[in-house]
């Protein structure tokens, strides 16, 4: 039997194992689709789920699954973003660094297709993922990463433009 | 050829397969919220404004493009008041829109704008017309409405919000734009017509910013570079929040308002206020409009207006205090609320001018006035349906004037904004065009034959932005002028390690040093203004 603790809104730690259980290993995948790094995915969803933690002692969950999705999406892109502002402002204090690649661009990769989809903007590669991997239909993809329908069609026809181009380019 | 988009699945789905979950995630979660759970508790221990710090002077000049590391300086503590506290004007008193577990409605009366948890008031708004921005938390959606006369006039959905489905939005100073954070963006959403007449938004913007924040919120958001409407303008949005080390935080964040009305926001964002886990030691610093105001913050709110500034506290025996600093003059007042209550940063805190509403959050509201002597007026208990967050508005239906702007005319201001807003844009045509205008001095050895070209030449040397910067700083008068920086009227040998630091975003340090010790005052670029608003000059040299 699982332990657990008594919070103020009367819900267990328990309950939410429970939930973490049910849906950490679909989370950590898409994770790990959006980032290309199983360390930084395992991390992202670590912080999405203490997230998640806040809004589901609200009792502000309805919907499970998709909140997770949002909320790992969410995670990992912001990361993404703080990661390019965090290399500009590096750039900017030490000068150029090209040609010094991080852990995180360092991926051993021999698959075209995967290299090529990290070569994406995060826009696009985000509507790719949630459309190809996660199967989701346009509109639970615009509701996914917060987007207007129309933004997740052209971001997923361009991010296939791009694809094909990338993949032909390694051929 | 292969189909790509099947290609693409099976690289996914053959991807996704190889990735095995670490046992050891579900432990990291529990230690990571026990670790901020306990933080929380922590900060129950604080002795409240027990150890004032005051820091340099965050100017939004040196915010672009730089992360400001406080000076803490020396220890100070809260000081009685040393200036009275104007009077607030009668009919500026404000009243209290409030939602609780029904909806949205005025204290006191009966409209409700059901389905909403979180409210912010349009600014200009009355008593009888109320245009009210509101998010539901459970849909974390937004959504704006009109009451007139007390009675729903018109709806209208807005957006809604991935992340941030716990935080009223903030209305721009004018009222055409609301701000929002939505993870690590902030949101803005602006009108060009009339939002309570029911015109559509032009456009939800959204820049990613450099903070790791937890619960971020955007708290307030001032000019402190005012224009006309809907002209170049520069400000600051304030957010709180926690950041990795579960310490709360506040910053300053640029937004800037362009010549055609839409905004630019910096992503680099400066500190104004933490509170420090490890010494127990709130931090205060200046506004970031370069007044000397002191503001303190945790994340549990955050607010101002007209020049002043509120937050909230957490006292020693685990009760919530409300401090109010205007200038060098604080309030501070204790509440009847738990400490414990601040869980999820639920508490808010509501300010227009003197007039404070704070609320836990989870049932329970107080309002107080900021007197004119400064302490505030005794909390007074609001009764309501378990009120979960509230606004204040005035009921003389005027927008809520700019922040003060260190006593600059009005004529001198719009100057200055002028300047500022076409230095940053790089106008050079602009800026050529207000100097032949005013017939600007812009040369000891007579005025350039070719305007344009001059600024031109500026801006290709960066003297621009260097315009701007010098702008935001404090001033000075001088012969019947306002002149910037104010290091141009003092002896520079007087001026304190602060301030040499302040004036090194607009002169190198060596030279001023240098022009100190030769007693030649002042050799760096200077800017005048009349207090008719002409643009007197704008030199550097002997």
């Amino acid at each position: 039997m699982k332990a657990a603790t008594m919070t103020r809104s009367g819900t267990t730690t328990g309950d939410f194992a429970e939930l973490f259980a049910a849906h950490h290993a679909e989370a950590l995948r898409l994770a790990y689709l959006l980032a290309g790094d199983h360390h930084r995915a395992e991390d992202a969803v670590s912080e999405a789920f203490v997230r998640i933690y806040r809004a589901w002692r609200r009792g502000s969950i309805e919907q499970p699954r998709a909140y997770i999705r949002r909320a790992v999406v969410n995670e990992v892109n912001s990361r993404f973003r703080r990661l390019a502002l965090e290399r500009r402002e590096a750039v900017r204090r030490h000068g150029d660094d090209r040609g010094v690649r991080g852990a995180d661009e360092q991926v051993a990769d021999h698959d075209q297709m995967f290299t090529a989809l990290r070569q994406l903007p995060e826009r696009q590669r985000t509507a790719v993922v949630l459309r190809y991997y996660a199967d989701l239909s346009e509109a639970e993809t615009a509701a996914a990463m917060g987007v207007a329908v129309g933004t997740v069609k052209s971001s997923v026809s361009r991010g296939l433009d791009r694809l094909r181009d990338l993949v032909k380019e390694e051929a | 050829m292969r189909d790509i988009e099947q290609e693409l699945r099976e690289s996914l789905q053959a991807r996704a397969q190889d990735v095995r979950p670490d046992p050891e995630t579900w432990n990291r979660v529990q230690r990571r919220i026990r670790r901020r759970q306990t933080v929380r508790v922590a900060l129950g221990g604080l002795a409240a404004a027990a150890a004032v710090v005051v820091a340099a002077v965050v100017l939004p000049g040196v915010l672009r493009g730089t992360l400001v590391d406080i000076d803490t300086g020396p220890a100070d503590q809260p000081t009685a008041p040393t200036e009275p506290v104007p009077t607030p004007a009668p009919d500026a008193q404000a009243l209290l829109a409030v939602a609780d577990e029904h909806g949205v409605r005025l204290l006191g009366g009966d409209s409700l704008v059901p389905g909403a948890d979180r409210v912010a008031i349009r600014p200009g708004a009355s008593a009888d017309r109320l245009t009210v921005a509101t998010r539901d938390v459970a849909t974390c959606a937004l959504q704006l409405t009109t009451l007139v006369d007390g009675q729903v006039d018109r709806t209208q959905g807005l957006a809604a919000s991935m992340t941030d489905c716990q935080t009223a939005p903030v209305w721009s100073p004018e009222g055409d734009a609301l701000a929002w954070m939505d993870g690590a963006e902030v949101r803005v959403l602006r009108w060009a017509g009339q939002p309570e007449a029911g015109d559509a938004p032009l456009e939800t913007v959204g820049w990613p910013i450099a903070l790791n924040l937890d619960d971020a919120r955007i708290t307030d958001w001032v000019w402190t570079v005012p224009g006309a409407p809907g002209g170049p303008a520069q400000g600051v949005l304030y957010l709180t929040g926690t950041i990795g080390d579960g310490s709360a935080r506040a910053f300053a964040l640029q937004i800037d308002r362009q010549g055609d009305g839409a905004f630019a926001i910096a992503a680099e964002a400066a500190v104004v206020a933490d509170y420090d886990v490890d010494d127990g030691a709130w931090r205060v610093v200046a506004r970031a409009d370069g007044s000397k105001a002191r503001m303190a913050s945790q994340s549990a709110g955050l607010g101002g207006g007209e020049g002043v500034e509120y937050a909230l506290l957490v006292t020693d025996t685990g009760r919530v205090a409300v401090a109010g600093v205007e200038r060098d003059t604080w309030a501070y007042a204790e509440l009847e609320i738990d400490a414990a209550t601040l869980e999820d940063n639920q508490a808010w805190l509501a300010a227009r001018g003197h007039e404070v509403a704070v609320g836990d959050g989870v049932g329970g509201a107080w309002r107080l006035t900021l007197a004119p002597d400064g302490g505030f007026s005794d909390p007074v208990r609001l009764d309501g349906n378990r009120l979960v967050h509230g606004d204040l508005l005035r009921t003389d239906g005027q927008p809520v004037p700019p922040a003060d702007l260190g006593g600059l005319p009005a004529p001198v201001a719009d100057t200055r904004g002028v300047l500022v807003g076409a230095a940053r844009a790089g106008d050079v045509e602009a800026l050529a065009e207000r100097a032949a205008e005013d017939g600007t001095n812009l040369s000891f050895g007579g005025p350039p034959e070719d305007l344009v070209a001059w600024f031109e030449r500026l801006a290709e040397q960066g003297e621009l932005d260097r315009l701007a910067a010098l702008l935001t700083l404090p001033h000075a008068e001088q012969d019947g002028l306002f002149v910037w920086p104010y290091a141009h009227a003092r002896d520079l040998r007087s001026l304190s390690s602060a301030e040499l630091t302040e004036l090194s975003a607009v002169a190198p340090l060596d030279e001023i040093e240098q022009w100190a010790e030769a007693g030649t005052g002042w050799m760096g670029w200077r800017v005048g203004i009349a207090a008719d608003g002409t643009w007197a000059f704008y030199v550097a040299g002997d």
